[in-house]
């Protein structure tokens, strides 16, 4: 194996995943330890506990504070996170035979077809979403005004990541059974060798790239999301 | 939206504190300055850098804020500042950013090795002479929290900023006029014990004139079952006044045992919106008061940012609140649920109970040659959720009742643009701008009478109404309870 392969798929990893779950700690931890002094519920807001919940979800998967904002930032950003989410679940089965098996317990058959569809489409979808905040970003002069080098990095590294991956799904082989073999060995710190498509290779280090990143950068906000919706939902 | 790139809102900013003012209140670096001469202290940047830092490490929700905006626009056109003047700083994110670059700047390691590749900024006098600028052009309302799709609240981002600007000595005169006055008189306007008596007298002459009934106001009355606070411009203002003699008259029909206070004489706390010292200092009075009288909890009358401290603040600020009880209506034994933290209860809760319960004898055809209209004022709208309640009133006491465009009214209202300290002479042209979207759906409606609850409200919307020549009266919700209720 060449030497940077090496690096990116057995020694990379471990740190990737230590920086990502680090992180993210550390952000959440950051925001907790501090206490909450006064109040800063933003009526209205139901007064029994579970309109409380039912008030935080809703916005938290809808986005309903955006939906009465900008039709198109709502719908852009709803198609982002929603294929999003679809993406990160597909993404089990990459580490893990289990999926496939309990849904074929549950009597599904076409498990493959439904992958090739669903996340396909989510694959597409969420690279048009990017483009378009994007170039809503770049377009629109109040937003252009407002952004930072770090809003554009954010979106350039995200769409990285997904052309890098819709790449590795369209156009090369790399099959289910090689992904599973090599997450496996390097969980059980005993690393066999990647799919050899370089497309693997550099979708892999993209994405550690960007969860390394993650956790320091705006995008944390999906953590940030869940402990302020708390905050303008306690009265 | 377009934007005005000349920065058009520089020019209206508050005059400063005077040094005498600045003594009284022992605010720091007592000194003549003005905004183009701040004559900072030498070592200014040391103490707000400090300052800023015991801040984001005091309060979640500031970190929080600090960290996760990523710049989407959504709150942009959404301030009536920036929709009144066009200036890219009074978009709300643009606002944080002042304060947020600073942040990242000195306190996180992207900021501290590559500054403004990493959105950082120094903290200079240009930029805190921007501060002094725009933080004091935001009146802390809240709207662009609704329309954030986390709810990040630039009022945050406004409290930090002018902490960490009179911990400097950059004050408003604005703000400290009355926040001097207030904690040495006990009130807003520096009314003397005496004159808030004869006040009180006189509305007690007046009710008698009007409807011939005699209406006693007890005033200090230990074991009172109820302390009732309003903001000071009830005593004289006008039409406050009006809406005063209505709470009168309307606990004199209902055999209220209440009282009222010459020390606690000011619910509402312009310390609010300067810092957190002085918002405590300010608030204090309310509290030890109740004790002293010994009541069981406190009414509180038609004001906005009393209710915001009131109800959001004082649980958790000059601590305990304990010794009072649970408010219950002595009238109808309701249990008011939404005061259970706080133990005040808000005028227009009250009032919509006692009516919910038939218990006061109303005439609504006393008001009938008003077409009413009500604007929702930000602090009860958005720091209380109270939205419906004034609403249920009107409609029980006026005939005719028309709401207005809710796309600037209920919890997306834009109201008086004079909070937060910006009720200045010197913010008017501003104001006058950041209004109008609120005046034109005032007009659309067809209003004759707009009915507020809240006293800056109270203040300013005759002054608009009169500038943009829309012929319409103004009053608080219980000058037209006061108009029906049957008096005997």
């Amino acid at each position: 194996m060449e030497p940077y392969v090496v690096a990116i798929a057995w020694i990379l990893p471990y740190f990737t995943i230590a920086i990502f779950v680090g992180g993210l700690s550390f952000k959440s931890m950051n925001w907790l330890r501090r206490r909450m002094l006064v109040k800063w519920a933003l009526y209205p807001v139901p007064t029994s506990g579970p309109g409380r919940i039912e008030c935080l979800l809703v916005e938290i998967f809808t986005l309903r504070s955006l939906s009465k904002t900008s039709k198109g930032l709502w719908i852009g950003s709803l198609t982002f996170h929603a294929a999003l989410i679809l993406i990160i679940l597909g993404h089990i089965r990459v580490f893990s035979a289990a999926p496939d098996y309990l849904m074929k317990q549950a009597g599904m058959t076409s498990i493959d077809t439904l992958s090739l569809v669903a996340g396909g489409a989510a694959g597409l979808a969420i690279v048009i979403a990017a483009v378009y905040l994007l170039a809503r970003r770049v377009s629109i002069p109040y937003v252009r005004d407002i952004s930072t080098v770090s809003d554009y990095l954010d979106i350039l590294l995200l769409m990285a990541v997904f052309m890098s991956g819709d790449y590795m799904r369209f156009f090369s082989r790399v099959t289910l059974d090689e992904t599973r073999a090599f997450f496996m060995s390097l969980a059980y710190f005993a690393p066999r060798p990647p799919p050899g498509d370089p497309a693997f290779i550099l979708h892999f280090l993209v994405a550690q790239i960007f969860l390394m990143y993650l956790p320091f950068s705006k995008l944390v906000h999906f953590l940030g999301q869940l402990v302020n919706q708390k905050i303008v939902v306690t009265a | 939206m377009k934007l005005d790139r000349n920065f058009a809102a520089q020019k209206y900013v508050l005059h400063p504190t005077r040094k005498k003012d600045m003594e009284t209140m022992h605010l720091p670096f007592p000194r003549d300055w003005n905004p183009e001469n701040l004559n900072l202290p030498q070592n200014w940047k040391e103490i707000a850098l400090a300052k800023l830092d015991e801040l984001r490490g005091k309060y979640r929700e500031l970190q929080l804020f600090l960290d996760i905006c990523v710049a989407c626009g959504a709150c942009a056109d959404k301030c009536p500042f920036f929709i009144g003047t066009n200036d890219p700083h009074n978009m709300p994110v643009a606002r944080q950013e002042l304060l947020r670059s600073v942040y990242r700047r000195y306190f996180t390691t992207a900021g501290k090795l590559f500054h403004g590749l990493a959105g950082g900024r120094e903290l200079d006098e240009d930029l805190i002479r921007q501060w002094y600028v725009y933080f004091y052009q935001c009146s802390q309302c809240r709207r662009c929290a609704v329309f954030c799709p986390y709810g990040i609240d630039t009022a945050v981002f406004t409290m930090a900023a002018r902490e960490v600007m009179s911990a400097i000595g950059l004050t408003p005169r604005s703000l400290t006029e009355s926040i001097a006055k207030c904690e040495i008189v006990g009130n807003h306007m520096g009314m003397q014990p005496a004159a808030m008596l004869n006040s009180i007298s006189f509305a007690e002459q007046e009710i008698k004139e009007e409807t011939g009934v005699d209406v006693h106001v007890p005033v200090n009355k230990k074991g009172a079952e109820v302390f009732f606070l309003v903001p000071s411009a009830d005593y004289f203002g006008e039409p406050h006044w009006h809406t005063f003699k209505g709470y009168l008259k309307l606990f004199h029909r209902i055999g209220l045992d209440y009282t009222m206070s010459t020390y606690a004489s000011e619910g509402g706390n312009f310390g609010t919106w300067l810092n957190y010292e002085h918002m405590k200092k300010l608030n204090r009075k309310i509290t030890a008061e109740a004790r002293r009288l010994g009541v069981k909890w406190i009414l509180g009358g038609e004001c906005g940012h009393m209710w915001r401290v009131l109800h959001s603040y004082m649980g958790t600020m000059n601590v305990n609140s304990d010794f009072l009880e649970e408010p219950v209506s002595p009238v109808t034994g309701t249990h008011f649920r939404i005061a259970q933290h706080s133990k005040t209860v808000h005028i227009c809760e009250f009032t919509a109970d006692l009516i919910r319960h038939e218990k006061i004898p109303l005439d609504p055809g006393k008001n009938k040659e008003f077409k009413v209209t009500f604007s929702d004022s930000c602090n009860p709208a958005r720091f209380m959720g109270l939205i419906e309640e004034p609403r249920y009133i009107l409609r029980n006491v006026c005939p005719n009742y028309v709401e207005l465009d809710p796309s600037v009214n209920r919890e997306r209202t834009i109201c008086c643009t004079a909070g937060g300290g910006l009720l200045a002479d010197e913010t008017l042209p501003l104001r006058l701008r950041a209004i109008k979207p609120k005046i034109d759906a005032i007009r659309e409606s067809q209003a004759n009478f707009l009915a507020l609850i809240c006293a800056i409200d109270k203040a300013v919307y005759p002054e608009y109404l009169k500038h943009y020549d829309l012929p319409v009266q103004v009053g608080g919700v219980h000058e037209l309870v006061s108009n029906a209720l049957v008096m005997t």
